[in-house]
């Protein structure tokens, strides 16, 4: 062959040029073979369709977020349409000025330098810059100032929504490189190192728009909008004079220079989130208060922060919040696919309460319109969030955070509070609950806070700090306290049940639980009066809260006993109430295993503690003869798939009439510990002023430890208690209401005061006025019964 | 004189095969302005009433000099050039201008001139008059020298940096060497080793740790995208790979007669893809007018090729057969590069395509490469001052 060739081509450079031919051809053939390949068959028809789809432009439409109503059909949050001002996150940062200030140096020395024959060095090049940086800086700082002003914002706020702008974005920053991280690793199968981040960081960046002012009026959105068009048309002129290398085209950069600032700048028309009944002004009648503070007076209360902890706020959504190994998804992941209920940068999501919990439910479904070439091919409409209808009663609750309102009297000492409480500024919560549904109608926790105060970033740091005050939290379900004498009837219930007790039995109180130490568990009668309540049977030692009845039951009963019947009665575990922040309450563990223990826990001291929700639960469940149903501040059939908790704990029925028997013994004999608000001067009047209702409840009076000014550390952990800020006992009454014709009783009111001392004196004047109050929304036959309802 | 040169131009004008090379050009550029009027309206005409012209002069006034002078002037321009490429290296001279990091053209009144495109066609003449007489690169050892004056060039242009045009210089070497009579078996061996070369830095991009990494970042992706296309993982089509994912899908859209320029206009425009008019160009072709525009552009780049090596196999004179061979070679390399970056066989690497990319300097080398062909077509014979580098011509005549 290779003879033949060269007999045929005596000359090498001739065969080496065919050699050189054939590979060229060949390599041509191979070209051809593959672009007929691809533009042909399967893949073929595959980019047809992609090509076509590349044809679309898709715009996403805004969702609304579902409503949430309280029990009375009001509407307590929604979404309003309104104005937002979106600004790129380079003028958020410095590198607005920089980048700028680089393209103006070069202008200058291409356009106005050169051209006049001036050459630049390095040195001079960099100085020229670093004027022009001077001059875009300025410019930055004026824009920033021109746009506070015309929001009317107080600068601190601004530069606080930049911090958070920024953390933000390196948070999404951090997981977008996580993503491309794992993507990479997916494909190669190697670990990565972050140089890829370097690069993702800024293209995420630059590429956004943040919100940094919400909801703001026609005006700046107005001045705003035509800033915008200037600073367009400035660019359209100043390109036009370039490409024609006009006259003017120092002049037309000169003023793009100036207003381009505003480009950077964009008007979004979100949706508003807006809380209806956040503030009120409620008219509070003083004709039934107790006597040192009572008026014929109506005084006018103004409340704000009505529900705010049960209703919850919206804030800014975060990478991780969508994140892998979360429940929610992004708008879109990390394959392309869009998932319209998914979150993306600048959207929103509950904080807290029922904005949170309920998240899933209100939040919409984002729609769509597909143009292809300008022609609408495809729409999908948005889908709203559904409502959440809520139990309270957002009227009753602004008159019962009116009633625990400084000006009003109930939460400062007066002449019926114990002495050594005279000095303390007070806090505690109010909770109402339907006996029937186990509804919560009212949770009120005081002192609390507004929704302005909570949004100013100066105001909430002082919320957050305030440690006597502790506003910010929502004790109704998240402060958890011993619950003292409050815990007997269930007690007396469930020992009855047991078999512990018989109901007729009597128990001896000689003032001393063990002769043989008697300066350990002894009667409240003996402490304070050196007296004894001798033979005592259960509905009178739930009626005068004898401690040693429930001492001699406590210890029968044994700790595994009775945690087998608190948990029955729902302590120890979350509620599930549906609002964010529930505590657990607690419960001996194993090795508080002690007969010690076990009396301690028989009149409600020890190591266990329940929240005032949990405690109306205990109580509703009691009422209803042992029918569990957990607490809830969403209706029913609001709640998904995550139903109310029912069961029936088997109570002695018997032992149920004489718990209740010793409820209203203590609200009506002589001797009952809730009958009377005692003055110094030995005076004394009656608690609750409702002839036509019956009332039976219960007192108690529980230890605590005392509250201690805390120092943390720099990760937000306790690291260490500096001096007491206050000390004493918590004073708890639970009430039984119904009306005089029923049968059943149909509320729960239930008040506890922080370190408030004596139940009687710190809570039950509360209750009354929540009665009252709840007379006054038109239950339990008030005037307005039937009006809203 | 003025006889002689009138004979000379007469001679020109005789038909030859470099017609065919001159018929490939123009057809090439009128098909590239076409496609660039595709995608930027304007640039199109751009090219055709302002570059052509320009081009053609200069491919005029290239045809005159007898290759013999070409000779004698290959050696200066070479080092003249070279010069060129080390002063555009040079920190804060005037008219040089980066442009996207590059520090590759020298800022001229009214153009951009790009030294590099100068560079190509001396460093072929200068390879062709080092060779002509020679047969010391028939040892390995004698291929030093061949080496040396590719890589003097190649690492300027790598510095500025320009990978695009770097590239072309070791096929553009092998071709020469494989053309003068260099040993195949020596030549292949480092063809081997530059695939060994090459399959290690892939396979260090592929598979080695961060900190063993050769190639910056933006280049590994490139290697990588082309991995994962060709295995059919669209994964990287929206970051890394979308230049290249973005050029197959038009390609492939194009199917046999393309969309026609209106709609093609739009699906280009509405895919986003970078550099249209320019390195990306092959893909706008396609689109627009479907395989057989596709055959059209490769059949006008075989006549090209073709002719040229028809020109060196019809010449007497060794330089001018080395040239033209080391010509057809550079426009073929460059031509299957983009082409082959377009059709996911090779990264992408910042290439155009000769003749129908958009670019003054670009399309005046090629147009001087051309006039260079067609002046040494019609010069076949040459008076030799020693033996050639063709060890059996035994009809050539000495000086």
């Amino acid at each position: 062959m290779r003879r033949t060739l060269r007999q045929m081509i005596p000359s090498m450079f001739h065969r080496r040029l065919l050699l050189l031919g054939v590979v060229a051809c060949a390599v041509f053939m191979l070209l051809l073979a593959r672009t007929a390949m691809l533009a042909s068959g399967e893949s073929k028809n595959q980019a047809v369709l992609d090509c076509a789809k590349s044809l679309e432009v898709t715009k996403v439409t805004p969702t609304v977020r579902g409503r949430i109503f309280d029990r009375n059909g009001l509407v307590l949050a929604k979404d309003i349409g309104g104005y937002d001002v979106a600004i790129s996150f380079e003028l958020i940062t410095e590198d607005w000025a920089i980048k700028n200030a680089q393209f103006a140096t070069k202008f200058h020395i291409r356009y106005v330098a050169n051209p006049a024959g001036k050459y630049f060095t390095k040195a001079e090049e960099f100085e020229l810059y670093n004027e022009k940086l001077a001059e875009f800086n300025n410019l930055q700082s004026l824009f920033w100032y021109n746009l506070t002003d015309l929001a009317g914002v107080d600068n601190e706020i601004v530069q606080e929504r930049k911090q958070e702008i920024l953390k933000k974005v390196q948070r999404q920053s951090s997981l977008n490189v996580y993503w491309k991280e794992r993507r990479l690793e997916e494909l190669w199968g190697e670990e990565l190192n972050w140089r890829e981040a370097e690069f993702t960081i800024a293209e995420e960046s630059d590429k956004f728009k943040h919100i940094v002012f919400r909801d703001i009026n026609k005006d700046m959105q107005r001045k705003i909008q035509e800033l915008r068009t200037e600073a367009e048309n400035a660019w359209l002129e100043y390109k036009y004079a370039r490409s024609k290398k006009s006259d003017d085209l120092i002049e037309k950069r000169g003023i793009y220079e100036v207003l381009s600032v505003w480009s950077g700048v964009e008007i979004q028309r979100p949706r508003q989130r807006v809380y209806k009944f956040e503030e009120q002004l409620v008219p509070m009648d003083r004709s039934t208060l107790p006597k040192p503070i009572r008026s014929n007076q109506v005084q006018e209360v103004e409340v704000g922060g009505v529900g705010l902890p049960i209703l919850g706020i919206m804030r800014d959504v975060y990478a991780e919040d969508y994140g892998e190994g979360t429940r929610r998804k992004p708008y879109r992941d990390k394959d392309g696919n869009v998932d319209l209920k998914g979150y993306r940068s600048n959207d929103l999501i509950g904080f807290w309460g029922i904005e949170s919990t309920m998240e899933d439910k209100l939040r919409g479904w984002r729609g769509f319109q597909t143009k292809k070439l300008g022609e609408v091919i495809e729409t999908v409409d948005p889908i709203r969030g559904e409502d959440v209808n809520l139990t309270i009663d957002i009227f009753l609750q602004g008159r019962i955070q009116a009633l625990l309102s400084k000006e009003y009297g109930f939460f400062k000492p007066q002449l019926w509070h114990a002495n050594e409480v005279q000095n303390l500024p007070f806090a505690g919560s109010v909770v109402v609950l339907d006996v029937e549904t186990s509804e919560i109608l009212a949770a009120v926790s005081a002192p609390n806070y507004t929704l302005k105060q909570y949004r100013d970033p100066k105001t909430r740091k002082k919320l957050v700090q305030d440690q006597v005050n502790r506003p910010m939290w929502f004790r109704p379900a998240f402060l958890h306290y011993q619950p003292g004498s409050t815990v007997k009837p269930l007690l007396y219930a469930s020992a009855v049940t047991e078999g512990q007790v018989s109901t007729g039995e009597m128990i001896y109180c000689g003032g001393v639980f063990d002769p043989k130490t008697p300066t350990r568990f002894r009667c409240w009668i003996h402490k304070m009066f050196m007296s004894k309540h001798e033979s005592i049977n259960g509905s009178k030692a739930i009626g005068v809260s004898c401690n040693i009845f429930f001492y001699t039951l406590g210890k029968r009963m044994g700790v595994e006993n009775l945690v087998k019947w608190y948990k029955k009665f729902g302590i120890g575990s979350r509620p599930n109430s549906l609002i964010t922040g529930e505590s657990k309450g607690d419960l001996p563990r194993k090795d508080q295993y002690v007969t010690g223990t076990a009396i301690n826990m028989g009149i409600g001291q020890g190591p266990m503690t329940w929240t005032p929700i949990q405690a109306a639960a205990a109580y509703a469940t009691l009422a209803r003869g042992g029918e569990y149903i957990s607490p809830t501040f969403v209706k029913p059939e609001d709640r998904l798939d995550n139903k109310q908790v029912t069961r029936n704990i088997g109570l002695n029925q018997a032992g149920v009439m004489i718990a209740l028997e010793g409820l209203k013994h203590v609200t009506t004999e002589r001797d009952g510990g809730g009958r009377f608000l005692k003055y110094a001067d030995k005076s004394k009047e009656l608690i609750f002023n409702h002839p036509d209702l019956d009332i039976v409840g219960k007192t108690g009076t529980a230890d605590a430890a005392a509250q201690k000014f805390i120092y943390y550390d720099d990760k937000g952990d306790v690291d260490s208690y500096g001096k007491i800020l206050k000390d004493g006992d918590h004073g708890w009454f639970i009430a039984l209401v119904k009306r005089k014709k029923d049968k059943h009783y149909k509320y729960v009111v239930l008040s506890v005061v922080d370190y408030g001392g004596s139940g009687r004196a710190a809570s039950g004047p509360i209750v009354n006025q929540v009665i009252h109050a709840m007379k006054a929304e038109g239950y339990l036959g008030g005037e307005n019964e039937g009006d809203v309802r | 004189m003025t006889d002689a040169l009138f004979d000379n131009l007469r001679a020109l004008l005789k038909p030859s095969i470099a017609w065919f090379t001159l018929f490939a050009a123009v057809m090439l550029t009128i098909f590239g302005s076409l496609a660039i009027g595709t995608v930027e309206a304007g640039y199109g005409e751009t090219q055709v009433k302002m570059w052509l012209p320009v081009a053609v002069v200069a491919m005029l006034v290239v045809m005159i000099p007898h290759p013999r002078w070409i000779g004698h002037m290959t050696y200066p321009l070479l080092i003249l050039s070279l010069i060129s490429l080390v002063y555009l290296l040079v920190p804060g001279v005037p008219m040089v201008r980066p442009i996207n990091g590059a520090r590759s053209w020298i800022t001229l009144p009214g153009m951009n001139l790009q030294p590099a495109e100068f560079v190509k066609i001396f460093f072929v003449l200068g390879l062709a008059r080092y060779l002509r007489y020679r047969d010391s690169y028939r040892t390995f050892l004698g291929l030093f020298v061949p080496f040396i004056l590719m890589f003097v060039p190649l690492l300027l242009i790598l510095k500025q940096p320009d990978l695009g045009t770097a590239l072309l210089f070791a096929p553009t070497l092998f071709a020469v060497l494989v053309a003068a009579g260099a040993k195949l078996r020596h030549l292949l061996s480092l063809v081997a080793l530059g695939v060994f070369a090459i399959a290690l830095v892939i396979v260090v991009t592929l598979f080695a740790p961060d900190n063993l990494q050769l190639l910056k970042p933006h280049q590994q992706d490139r290697i990588r995208s082309v991995f994962s296309l060709a295995q059919g993982d669209d994964r990287t089509a929206n970051a890394d790979g979308f230049q290249q994912a973005t050029a197959m899908r038009l390609i492939s859209a194009g199917g046999m007669s393309g969309y026609g320029k209106e709609n093609s206009q739009t699906i280009i425009s509405y895919s986003g893809l970078p550099e249209a008019h320019n390195d990306m160009i092959f893909a706008v072709v396609v689109n627009r007018w479907g395989i057989s525009g596709a055959f059209s552009v490769i059949a006008l780049y075989f006549i090209f090729i073709t002719s040229a090596l028809l020109v060196a196999a019809r010449s007497k004179d060794p330089f001018v057969r080395l040239s033209c061979v080391g010509f057809a070679a550079m426009i073929f390399t460059q031509s299957f590069v983009n082409i082959g970056m377009h059709l996911g066989l090779l990264p992408i690497t910042g290439i155009t395509l000769p003749f129908i990319s958009y670019g003054g300097s670009s399309l005046l080398s090629l147009f001087i490469i051309t006039g260079l062909v067609m002046n040494f077509a019609v010069r076949p014979n040459a008076i030799l001052a020693r033996p050639s580098f063709e060890y059996d011509n035994a009809d050539a005549i000495y000086q």
